[in-house]
């Protein structure tokens, strides 16, 4: 007894000094010379795949940045925490950027919940995040000004624009496979909402879960709806798996993947001719000069072959953004600048859009850094063909 | 009826291949049940770790899969070697709570999960059909041939465990150890081999399952995690310590989970697999066949 | 006893008093720190009175920690219930599903508990990630402000709110566990057999430790919804449960004081490893795997046996502990 008596209060003294500690290294430190920048994605879950790509395009562009001098002579110091897909760790994290480091301005990845929570803390906190991998539409709202911008396309416009190459192909029974995560669901109700609009018929659906290791089951049913022709939504291993079931039941419908950046890294994991004749659709134009130079630059960056999609693009998209609205706002430590800043960007040259190179960015429709248009591509013996 | 039975063949290869492997893990758990009465909770990862290795074998180093899969699945061989040799022989020497050993395999299979993801950068890591992606027609349905390369292994793995088992020496110690780990000592049984030895063998079919696994759906450095869950759930759901019940529990969970997206609803199979375990641990908490091949004395706890 | 124990309760109030100063003087961050670490120790608490004093296993705590945070947050979005009825209604429901589980899961022992609570854990995450009529789906959902006469509540009410319920749980745990109650749990978890021979009605404490445990998960979830301001089931899967796990093996199997030291230091530990966020996961495996190696008693049960053994080095220990705070 006398023993855990004497152990307590020794305990109970260690752990108020080592709070004590704790505490006061999480005091802010301020008068910081370089910009603060916070940088919050996937390093770990079920999304992490895709900040393997993403993740070094902005260590490249700040380094880049930090190169020519800096901004106005200070260097950009990034920050970068690992949300792990949890939204509640995504507003964590944006805490502590904004508290411990006093940054003015966030850049986000992922998942389209993280990305509708740090939005939701934006507007309340004052704080610009910049995010460029969201598609999802729940994250336009909002009338007048607001705190939150993305470099990715929105799922509804892929959808669209799928659904119009399909009806000029002549397709009116349409089929559906996707993720039954977010993107599956809300893909779904987009294509039930707006098919008929382009005298499509969705003659069938199924839902396919994350790590399924088969949908053969799943694509002979949608072969026997009578689908001529099929969308398909699903992330990069679930594709895979789709396809070797289309393979295994020996059905070649007319596919279009609404994403070219997970059908992108399908073809990586698998062989790639088993997509042959498969299309997709991008806002990523390989035509454009700067895509090029983006992916050049990634690969000697990175060492490593990467995909030429939007994956890249719409990363470096985001964080030059950020680094022209940094310029552009006068003065990098007051976030309503930098917040007002990315509102005068019109003319900044960026790699998503068309326009020869120039334009193709506005804020436009709530706060999206709209791209002016959706390029098809054709999948040809492993590659991809712009169809003009 | 027709359309029925033309639904049900394909439902049955899938659900035959995906419970094959589920069994072939749960396999791997029991015989580490056999010889030491203990869940590892690293199991998932030992396949990850096999599955690492083989990619890494054929990727990085250019070695074609004949040579990369026996390597990969002495790797498993070694982690299990490894798991058991630095953590749970010295914790089950020590007096603690006894899940700490179990939660020990666990913090090995974290640290292997971390230390590959840092290799991989959490990324896949892919590995081809073995036999290509042409399928297989027999009787004019067609099937994929990794499915059936599944289920072939699976059959041979049990068989060889079966004799090893029941027909050698060897067997009977492992056999005795499980049973008796005292009596097994004085016996004159090396109980602290035959605990390492099941280890081993352990690891090296849970690679072979990862392997196996790994073509179907690319694994990243986290995904053993739920593979180790479903094999954990075969061997539940099958019998507790008896192989042959762990890989028909398997196969059982399997069917479920193929008739279901057949019949059901393909979004929900993974949660018709939680509930079926929850009913058969009310039902019949020893599992459904854990009678089956084995003597009654082996499912003692 | 008394003397000892009138020390443990000043300590207790003097973090208290800390904790209930820290907003006058420390930046939204720290709070915001104090917060997350003051609901992972509930939860840690909880687990602690059913794994570390009851001696079971349960891996479906994330199961309970989402039904907790979802009930008041849908109740409020879809029937506009007030949260100060949902909150209280969130640990009610908790318990009952937890009384009605314990009739399957507390008869079967060991391994198959723990994969039973753990697929309660994964169907509870599963519901509420593929049924989005139910809760939202996998986008999440925003958690509606909470209001009190009229208003809208602050941060700082909240943040007493949640210390409160934490120091109110912990005095639970603490006068339970020199109680009656505690001995009884302490012998089943030592030998089944004889907690059974000395006349404990066995499966009564297992259910109240179970239940327990349940509904102080369920209310570390209902704080947690409000303190997130944002639900997703991704907050809710299986590595929950296991990090809760974690926790209270770290800090120390069995002890109240190293449940919440255990969730302090998992929680703060992706905020100390800033920028080197691919090494979490690895760091974490091998803190389990040292403390579990090297001190099977967790840190509050090594530590002062390490003190005993050498009190010159805790002596200078100690110095460099101050002289780093007063630096």
């Amino acid at each position: 007894m006398k023993v855990s008596r004497y152990s307590k209060g020794r305990v109970g003294m260690m752990l108020t000094v080592f709070m004590s500690l704790l505490l006061s290294s999480f005091m802010p430190s301020f008068a910081a010379e370089p910009i603060n920048i916070g940088f919050t994605t996937d390093f770990s879950g079920p999304t992490a795949t895709l900040t393997m790509v993403e993740a070094p395009v902005v260590e490249m562009v700040v380094k880049e940045v930090n190169a020519a001098g800096g901004i106005n002579g200070r260097p950009i110091n990034l920050i970068v925490q690992d949300n792990a897909s949890d939204p509640a760790k995504a507003v964590g994290n944006a805490k502590m950027f904004k508290e411990k480091y006093n940054a003015k301005a966030i850049i986000a990845g992922v998942t389209s919940s993280v990305n509708i929570a740090l939005k939701a803390w934006a507007e309340k906190n004052h704080v610009s995040v910049i995010a460029f991998d969201p598609q999802s539409d729940k994250l336009w709202d909002k009338k007048g000004k607001s705190w939150f911008f993305r470099s990715a396309s929105p799922a509804s416009q892929l959808v669209e624009a799928s659904l119009a190459r399909l009806k000029k192909l002549g397709y009116t029974k349409v089929a559906f496979e996707g993720t039954t995560l977010a993107w599956g669901t809300d893909t779904l109700a987009t294509i039930k909402e707006k098919a008929h609009e382009y005298g499509i018929i969705v003659v069938g659906s199924t839902l396919a879960e994350p790590k399924t290791k088969d949908l053969s089951i799943q694509a002979k049913q949608l072969k026997e709806t009578g689908a001529q022709a099929l969308i398909c939504s699903d992330y990069e291993a679930e594709t895979v798996v789709f396809a070797r079931a289309l393979k295994a039941i020996g059905w070649k419908p007319f596919i279009i993947h609404t994403s070219a950046a997970n059908l992108n890294a399908s073809m990586s994991l698998s062989s790639p001719d088993m997509y042959e004749g498969w299309e997709t659709v991008t806002i990523a134009d390989s035509a454009k000069p700067l895509a090029q130079k983006v992916w050049s630059k990634a690969e000697a960056y990175t060492g490593k072959k990467i995909d030429h999609d939007e994956k890249a693009i719409r990363t470096y998209d985001a964080i030059s953004l950020l680094v022209e609205a940094l310029k552009k706002s006068g003065n990098p430590n007051d976030a309503t600048a930098i917040r007002d800043a990315y509102y005068k960007l019109d003319n900044y040259e960026r790699a998503l859009g068309q326009k020869g190179g120039k334009g193709g960015f506005a804020v436009g429709r709530n706060h999206l850094l709209t791209a002016e248009g959706v390029v098809i591509y054709a999948l040809k013996s492993g590659k991809m063909l712009a169809v003009r | 009826m027709d359309s029925f039975l033309s639904n049900l063949v394909p439902i049955i290869i899938v659900g035959l291949s995906l419970g094959s492997l589920f069994g072939l893990v749960g396999l791997a758990y029991t015989v580490i049940i056999n010889a030491t009465q203990l869940v590892n909770f690293g199991q998932g990862d030992f396949a990850m770790v096999g599955v690492a290795v083989c990619w890494a074998l054929i990727s990085k180093l250019g070695l074609p899969l004949w040579v990369a899969f026996p390597l990969a699945v002495v790797a498993g061989g070694a982690m299990g070697f490894i798991t058991n040799a630095i953590i749970v022989t010295p914790l089950l020497k020590k007096d603690v709570h006894p899940f700490y050993p179990i939660l020990g395999t666990m913090s090995v299979g974290t640290i292997a999960a971390g230390a590959v993801g840092i290799f991989t950068g959490f990324y896949w890591m892919p590995i081809e059909h073995f036999l290509g992606n042409e399928p297989l027609k027999l009787g004019g349905i067609p099937m994929d041939t990794q499915g059936l390369l599944i289920i072939g292994t699976t059959v041979a793995i049990v068989t060889v465990y079966w004799y090893l088992l029941h027909k050698t020496r060897l067997g009977l110690a492992l056999r005795a150890t499980g049973f008796n780990r005292e009596v097994s000592l004085l016996a004159g049984i090396q109980v602290g081999k035959m605990a390492s030895l099941s280890f081993v063998i352990s690891g090296m079919i849970a690679a072979i399952a990862g392997v196996l696994c790994a073509p179907f759906s690319a694994f990243t450095a986290t995904d053993g995690l739920i593979l180790g869950i479903n094999g954990f759930i075969a061997l539940i759901v099958g019998g507790w310590g008896n192989p042959y019940a762990a890989v028909l529990g398997g196969i059982l969970v399997g069917m479920i989970r193929a008739l279901i997206v057949g019949y059901v609803s393909s979004a929900h199979a993974e949660l018709a697999t939680f509930v079926v375990l929850m009913v058969v641990l009310t039902i019949k908490p020893q599992g459904l066949f854990a009678g089956f091949m084995m003597p009654k004395t082996m499912n003692t706890r | 006893m008394w003397r000892n124990r009138k020390r443990d309760l000043m300590l207790i109030c003097g973090v208290a008093l800390v904790g209930a100063l820290l907003p006058l003087g420390v930046p939204d961050f720290v709070r915001y720190l104090v917060v997350l670490v003051s609901i992972y120790g509930i939860a840690a608490l909880g687990l602690n009175i059913f794994m570390g004093y009851c001696g079971q296993i349960n891996l479906g705590s994330a199961g309970f920690f989402c039904i907790g945070a979802y009930l008041p947050t849908m109740l409020k979005v879809n029937y506009d219930v007030r949260f100060f009825i949902g909150f209280p209604l969130a640990v009610a429901f908790c318990a009952l599903i937890a009384w009605l589980l314990s009739y399957p899961l507390l008869r079967l022992k060991g391994h198959a508990m723990a994969i039973g609570t753990l697929s309660f854990g994964m169907a509870v995450f599963l519901i509420a990630e593929r049924f989005p009529s139910l809760t939202g789906g996998a986008d999440g959902i925003t958690v509606p402000p909470m209001v009190l006469f009229g208003e809208e509540v602050g941060d700082t009410f909240y943040y007493y709110l949640i210390l409160v319920c934490f120091f109110l749980t912990y005095l639970v745990c603490y006068f339970l566990m020199s109680s009656r109650i505690g001995r009884a749990l302490k012998a089943i978890r030592d030998d089944e057999d004889a907690a059974l021979a000395l006349g404990i009605n066995i499966s009564q404490y297992k259910t109240f430790a179970w239940v327990l445990n349940n509904a102080l998960m369920g209310l570390a979830g209902a704080l947690f919804a409000k303190q997130a301001g944002f639900l997703s089931p991704s907050t809710f899967a299986l590595w929950t449960s296991i990090s809760v796990l974690v926790m209270i093996c770290v800090g120390g199997l069995g002890t109240n004081l190293g449940s919440v030291l255990g969730a302090a230091i998992m929680t703060l530990l992706p905020y100390i490893l800033v920028s080197i966020q691919e090494y979490i996961m690895l760091t974490q495996g091998v803190i389990l795997f040292s403390v579990l190696r090297f001190m099977p008693d967790g840190i509050v049960g090594t530590m002062p046996k390490l003190f005993r053994c050498n009190s010159r080095s805790k002596q200078v220990l100690i110095e460099q502990a101050e002289q780093a705070v007063a630096l």
